[in-house]
């Protein structure tokens, strides 16, 4: 099991490194000078100047990429063009909440989830299954802006229960984490269930059956663990998906998130954060891949021999 | 000789489109103890769902027994709530199916799989169960049985699982033991030592044996007596040795004389004409009758009923002036 890890960790290194290449080059391929863009219209030649030589902008390319590893090892990642403080600080400043926010959703999508798909599955074809798939169709279907909006109306306005937006305390999380996990809940339920009830077809549930073994020891013994890969690759991506920040639900709860620093760093062409951000997505979902892909060989051992 | 298992008329449908389809139509048969009976047939004769009716492990095909009893050591299963069964199976009866690449489960150790049951019926702590899965597993000549314990199934080959297979079944010293196709997934070589193998347990534990199987050496091999069905029918019940010596019904002699020969130089192999009517589209009369080499008039009119004369039971209209009629 280790060996495999390692194998995989290692197996990153040369992912990692294209990665940050090409977000690099992405100062260098805006159209036109990099140092005039961020010195802005109204600057002189000088003031220019000085910033393309504060960035290293005349020395070669891979000087430059090299620099550029090197400050991001010592956590160095530039400075806002707006504010002027760190890209570091922005950053960190935003991600906590959008850490929090997506663990919340992701947690209890997963849960509710995964039990709603082994109920459908196990009463397939009677009311608990519609019961279960109508809750899941209803979690796809309604926008997350919609619920997140009836959820304020509701929970705030009316009964005045729960802030309306901000990231001050636990309550604050609630709706948000709501509103943001009812589609992956949706979509994993459903994939719990189709895995399942494939899983059920097949012989070695009939062996264990034959064995004498009851129904929870038949789910949750023999057929959960072979069902939970499709679930697993669903939850990962949304899982990575979800550690970008959310705009628009960040945009409906007035949620200080990543994804709203993005597009907010976009509209004024902050390039610094904006790079840092896409650094940072990328490095998530490539951990996240990571740990999807050792949770699958923890699933089935046949990976882990492969 | 103590009679271990006894069905009678029973009948399996299975729900297709909410009509129910008759698959077995009331077949009769019994096991006695220590003794091993085969089932023979073509595929979709029937065979396996009857092995499964009496496991009552029909509920994921979706069948249903709609008629009949299966009363084994005087217990009528099919009555028994499903809360009983369970603690029936795996101790009482147990089952090896035919498909050792899948009828395990993959992503569980073979110890964890072994020790399942063991724990469950006979009520052995862990350490316990472990170390009679071990014995069991050199029962059936696995020789690095404790290693085999933490590896998973896709390490094993097809033989050393169908073994792994038997070991589980008969882990609870089960009475009565199911075999749906042990042998056919596997090498003739190996086929040979799991019929041996299992030979070996039944005379050692003296348990009856159900093996099912469409291969009419494995029945000469290992069998004490033989039931041939067709189309969800008994056509023949017979001891081994009369049935291979004087065949009665033409679909028996037809299966004996599709086996290869040795020494029957180029000729063509045998097969019987046409193929099983499909249970959709049952014919009336013999259900056999238009593959039949001695079919008469009379064959597509009526059914024939199952007659016996010195325990040798056929349905065939060619007997029937001779025969008297069997009440079962």
């Amino acid at each position: 099991m280790w060996q495999y890890i390692i194998k995989r960790v290692l197996g990153l290194i040369p992912l990692v490194l294209v990665v940050s290449f090409v977000i690099f080059m992405f100062i260098h391929l805006i159209p036109g000078d990099p140092a005039r863009l961020i010195a802005g219209k109204e600057a002189t030649y000088e003031e220019v100047q000085q910033i393309r030589e504060s960035l290293g902008l005349e020395k070669p390319l891979f000087v430059q990429y090299f620099d550029y590893l090197k400050s991001l090892l010592s956590g160095d990642l530039g400075y806002s063009i707006q504010s002027g403080a760190p890209v570091s600080e922005l950053i960190g400043e935003r991600i906590m909440p959008t850490l929090g926010l997506t663990f919340l959703s992701i947690g209890w999508a997963l849960v509710v989830g995964i039990l709603l798909g082994i109920i459908s599955a196990v009463f397939r074809n009677k009311w608990p299954d519609y019961l279960g798939m109508l809750t899941a169709v209803s979690g796809i279907s309604l926008p997350n802006f919609w619920v997140g909006l009836v959820l304020i109306q509701l929970f705030s306005v009316q009964l005045g229960l729960l802030p309306t937006g901000g990231a001050d305390g636990w309550q604050s999380y609630l709706m948000p984490s709501f509103a943001l996990g009812a589609g992956i809940m949706a979509m994993i339920a459903r994939f719990t269930r189709s895995s399942l009830v494939n899983t059920l077809k097949q012989d070695y549930i009939r062996t264990g059956r034959a064995k004498g073994l009851g129904g929870n020891a038949i789910i949750f013994g023999h057929a959960l663990k072979n069902s939970l890969i499709p679930v697993v690759t669903i939850a990962g991506l949304q899982f990575g998906f979800l550690l970008g920040g959310s705009v628009v639900v960040e945009t409906v709860f007035s949620f200080p998130g990543l994804g709203r620093l993005l597009i907010d760093s976009i509209q004024i062409r902050d390039y610094p954060v904006v790079q840092a951000e896409i650094l940072l997505f990328s490095l998530q979902f490539i951990l996240v891949n990571l740990l999807v892909d050792i949770i699958y060989s923890f699933l089935n051992p046949k990976i882990r021999y492969e | 000789m103590e009679r271990l298992l006894q069905v009678n008329n029973l009948q399996t449908a299975f729900r297709n489109e909410g009509r129910l389809q008759t698959v077995v139509h009331g077949i009769s048969f019994h096991v006695n103890k220590g003794e091993i009976v085969g089932i023979v047939g073509e595929s979709g004769c029937g065979k396996s769902v009857t092995s499964l009716s009496i496991m009552r492990l029909l509920h994921d095909t979706p069948g249903e027994i709609i008629n009949g009893e299966i009363i084994y050591k005087g217990e009528n299963l099919t009555q028994l709530p499903e809360k009983q069964m369970k603690k029936y199976r795996g101790k009482e009866l147990s089952m090896i199916f035919q498909e050792p690449m899948t009828s395990l489960n993959p992503v569980l150790k073979i110890g964890k799989q072994l020790r399942e049951s063991i724990q469950l019926h006979l009520k052995l702590s862990k350490q316990q169960a472990h170390e009679h899965a071990i014995n069991i597993l050199k029962s059936v000549g696995i020789p690095r049985a404790s290693d085999l314990m933490t590896e998973y199934p896709h390490q094993l080959s097809g033989g050393m699982r169908q073994r792994v297979m038997i070991a589980m079944a008969i882990s609870c010293e089960p009475s009565l033991l199911i075999a749906d196709e042990p042998t056919t997934a596997l090498d003739v070589t190996i086929q040979a030592q799991i019929l041996n193998l299992m030979k070996d347990i039944q005379q050692k534990s003296d348990m009856g044996i159900l093996m099912i199987t469409h291969d009419l050496g494995v029945v000469a091999e290992v069998c004490d007596r033989v039931i041939v069905m067709y189309a969800g029918r008994v056509v023949e019940d017979s001891t081994v040795e009369a049935l291979f010596a004087s065949p009665k019904h033409p679909y028996t002699k037809g299966l004996i004389d599709a086996v290869p020969k040795i020494g029957s130089g180029n000729q063509r192999l045998y097969s019987i004409p046409g193929t099983v009517p499909n249970p959709k589209n049952m014919p009336i009369g013999c259900k056999f009758a238009a593959r039949c080499n001695d079919v008469m008039d009379i064959c597509t009119r009526e059914e024939p009923n199952l007659l016996e004369e010195k325990g040798h039971s056929c349905r065939c209209w060619l007997y029937h002036d001779q025969q008297k009629e069997v009440n079962i």
